[in-house]
C-alpha cells in the first residue's frame, strides 16, 4: 500500500473545533452568533434542548471561554443571559471558514 | 437536527417566533376600531390629538403586553443593533410622517389645487399611503403578514371612496379582521409556548440527560 499524496489527507480536520463541532453546541453558537444575546428559555424554545442539555453545553462553552454568562435585572427580575464571547465569535468563524474549505475539498475529489 | 445551518433565516425565525404572539396584531387592530368608532360618531374635532394620544397609550400598553406575556413564556432577547436599528428608523419615518400631517392640516399648508385634488380623491390617497406604510413595516420588520394587512386597509379605503360604504364601517371590519387575527395567534401562542416559573433560570422542569 502506497503512502497516501496530500491530497487525499484532510488535515483541516484535525484543526476543527471540536467544542464547537457537537451538534447542540454548535446550534447554541449559531443562535448566539446571531444574536446580541438571549436568556436560557429563549435558548431553550429556539434549539428544543431540555434544560439539562442546554445548561450542560453551555457550561462547555463557556468553560472554553466561546460565551459569556451574565447576571442582570429585567424588570426587577433577575435573568441570567447568554452571549458569544469575542473569542466565540473569532471561534465561530474559523469554524465555519474550515467548514466551507473541507467541503469544497471533498467536492472538489 | 436539521444537516444545514442558515444564519439569517435563523436570525429571522428567533425574531417571528418572537412575534407570533398575536400582541402587535390585537392593538394595532383595536386602534384601528377606536378610530372607525371615532369615524361613526363623526367625532371629527380634535381627532389629531386624540389619534396621538390614542397611539402613545396603544404603545406602552403593547410594550407592558409583551412584558408580562411574552417574555415569560417565549424568554429574554436582545436582538441585534441592525434590527433595532431598523425600528428606530421606521419609528422616525412615522412620527415624521405624523408631523407633516399635523402641520399641514393645521395651518393649512396645501396649495389649493393640492386640496381641491384631496377633496375629491383623498380617500385614495389615504387608502394608498395606509396600505404603503403597512407594507413598509411588513417589509422592515419581517412580519409579512402585515403586508397583507396593507392591501386589505387599501382595499378599505377604495370601497369607501367608491362610495359603496360609509367608510368608518369598512376600518371597523378591517379592525376586526385584524385584531380577531391577534386573538386566535395568541391563543395558539398560550399554548404552545405555556409560561414558566422562571424565564430567566432553569428551574421547572429540569431533567438531567
Amino acid at each position: 500500500m502506497t503512502e497516501e499524496s496530500d491530497d487525499t489527507k484532510f488535515p483541516i480536520i484535525d484543526d476543527i473545533d471540536r467544542v464547537i463541532h457537537e451538534p447542540a453546541r454548535l446550534i447554541i453558537m449559531s443562535h448566539l452568533y446571531v444574536l446580541d444575546r438571549a436568556d436560557f428559555l429563549f435558548l431553550k424554545r429556539q434549539t428544543k434542548l431540555t434544560w439539562g442539555n442546554l445548561s450542560s453545553h453551555i457550561t462547555k462553552l463557556e468553560n472554553a471561554g466561546f460565551v459569556e454568562v451574565i447576571k442582570k435585572f429585567v424588570d426587577r427580575k433577575p435573568i441570567t443571559l447568554i452571549q458569544l464571547a469575542p473569542q466565540g465569535r473569532t471561534a465561530f468563524e474559523d469554524y465555519q471558514r474550515q467548514m466551507r474549505h473541507m467541503f469544497k475539498r471533498i467536492e472538489d475529489k | 437536527m436539521s444537516d444545514h445551518i442558515d444564519l439569517k433565516s435563523l436570525e429571522r425565525k428567533a425574531y417571528t417566533s418572537y412575534h407570533q404572539d398575536g400582541l402587535i396584531d390585537i392593538f394595532l387592530g383595536l386602534a384601528i376600531i377606536f378610530f372607525g368608532v371615532m369615524l361613526l360618531t363623526m367625532f371629527l374635532g380634535g381627532m389629531f390629538y386624540i389619534w396621538g394620544s390614542t397611539f402613545i397609550i396603544f404603545f406602552f400598553s403593547y410594550v407592558g403586553a409583551k412584558r408580562s406575556i411574552t417574555v415569560p413564556r417565549m424568554g429574554y432577547v436582545e436582538f441585534k443593533q441592525s434590527r433595532r436599528m431598523r425600528i428606530i428608523l421606521l419609528v422616525l419615518i412615522l412620527l415624521i410622517l405624523n408631523l407633516a400631517l399635523f402641520l399641514f392640516m393645521a395651518f393649512d399648508l396645501l396649495t389649493p389645487e393640492l386640496n381641491a385634488f384631496l377633496n375629491q380623491h383623498g380617500l385614495l390617497v389615504i387608502g394608498a399611503t395606509a396600505g404603503g406604510l403597512f407594507a413598509f413595516f411588513g417589509w422592515v420588520v419581517q412580519i409579512y403578514r402585515l403586508s397583507i394587512y396593507g392591501a386589505v386597509a387599501f382595499l378599505v379605503f377604495f370601497v369607501s371612496y367608491a362610495g359603496v360604504l360609509h367608510l368608518a364601517i369598512p376600518v371597523i371590519v378591517f379592525g376586526l379582521v385584524i385584531a380577531t387575527t391577534g386573538f386566535v395567534l395568541l391563543s395558539r401562542f398560550l399554548r404552545q409556548y405555556p409560561r414558566t416559573q422562571s424565564h430567566g433560570e432553569p428551574y421547572d422542569d429540569w431533567e438531567t440527560d
